[in-house]
């Protein structure tokens, strides 16, 4: 494994580091996201896939 | 060879990129791991706002016609090809990268794009790990090399990669200043005259002029993004001695996210 992504899953692992999912989206509303992609940051959304 | 119904998957597919977007939900094929490779069931896809520059101008039809958007998942190893020195099927894990597309019911993988999902993590957390944290470790600590108590401001603290890179600068010891959403607070801090060491910014498009005047002695600018050198044409910081440096987040590979990063984490 990639020494960086090991020190990633090391420090999720002890929770100092905590991924925020602002928005969850299933698959079949993904479509309207990716169309609506404007080139611009955002706190993390995720696709759900079922 | 006809195909079974097991053999396709449904995927959010680029039909074609001439300038506005295209996507459907469609059937396509499912993958199958060649040597080296590893097919995972996904259970969550990260969106990044770089899927935007990745897809602009540019032909990415394979030669099925398929170009399946999502740069990073989480889910569960599915099957494994030859050559995979480790993971098995069951395997809970996330991406940095896949060659297929995130955004379906399974993803082809090079078992280097794999790592192990940490227990805390759900999948749709997991979905956003791999690219926003990299992308943030490559510019605190591979780009701008920074050290404890420099002053880091980060313009769009609020998204992914600021999100990551506030967490990442704290355990470094940095002193932090974040915008998000508008300018305001860094219009104050411009009034009041300070200075960063390190500024990661998302949206040079529109604080780069502002930016240049706010670097510190040797200070560093990292534009984050789809932004490369051409764009950087005739824009110099006030001091001759501050750097401007752009992130290309996508397209670096893994190989290159650095020495420097392990060191200062």
């Amino acid at each position: 494994m990639a020494r960086l992504q090991q020190l990633l899953y090391e420090l999720a692992q002890r929770g100092e580091i905590r991924p925020v999912v602002s928005e969850k989206i299933m698959l079949e509303d993904a479509i309207s996201t990716f169309e609506g992609l404007d080139g611009q940051e955002r706190l993390g959304r995720s696709v759900l896939v079922p | 060879m006809k195909m079974k119904q097991s053999d396709y998957m449904a995927a959010v597919k680029v039909i074609q990129w001439v300038g506005t977007n295209s996507f459907m939900l469609a059937e396509v094929p499912k993958p199958k791991p060649g040597p080296g490779e590893v097919v995972i069931r996904v259970r969550a896809a990260g969106v990044h706002p770089i899927e935007t520059h990745r897809l602009i101008g540019a032909d990415y039809r394979d030669g099925r016609g398929v170009f399946v958007p999502g740069l990073e998942a989480a889910g569960l190893v599915d099957a494994v090809g030859p050559e995979v020195p480790v993971f098995k099927p069951g395997n809970p894990v996330f991406t940095l990268g896949t060659l297929s597309g995130a955004c379906a019911e399974f993803a082809l993988c090079d078992w280097r794009q794999l790592f192990p999902l940490p227990e805390r993590l759900p999948f749709s957390s997991g979905a956003v790990l791999g690219i926003p944290y990299a992308a943030a470790c490559r510019a605190l600590f591979d780009i701008a090399q920074i050290e404890p108590d420099e002053i880091l401001l980060i313009h769009g603290a609020s998204g992914g990669v600021g999100f990551a890179a506030v967490e990442l600068a704290k355990r470094r010891g940095a002193r932090i200043v974040g915008t998000a959403g508008s300018d305001l607070a860094r219009r104050l801090i411009a009034r009041q005259g300070a200075a960063g060491d390190v500024i990661l910014e998302m949206r040079p498009d529109l604080n780069l002029k502002l930016d240049l005047t706010m670097l510190a002695r040797e200070g560093r600018l990292v534009l984050i993004g789809g932004y490369d050198a051409a764009d950087l044409e005739g824009c110099r910081p006030q001091r001759a001695d501050a750097k401007i440096e752009p992130l290309r987040t996508f397209d670096t590979p893994v190989s290159e996210h650095g020495e420097a990063s392990t060191v200062a984490l």
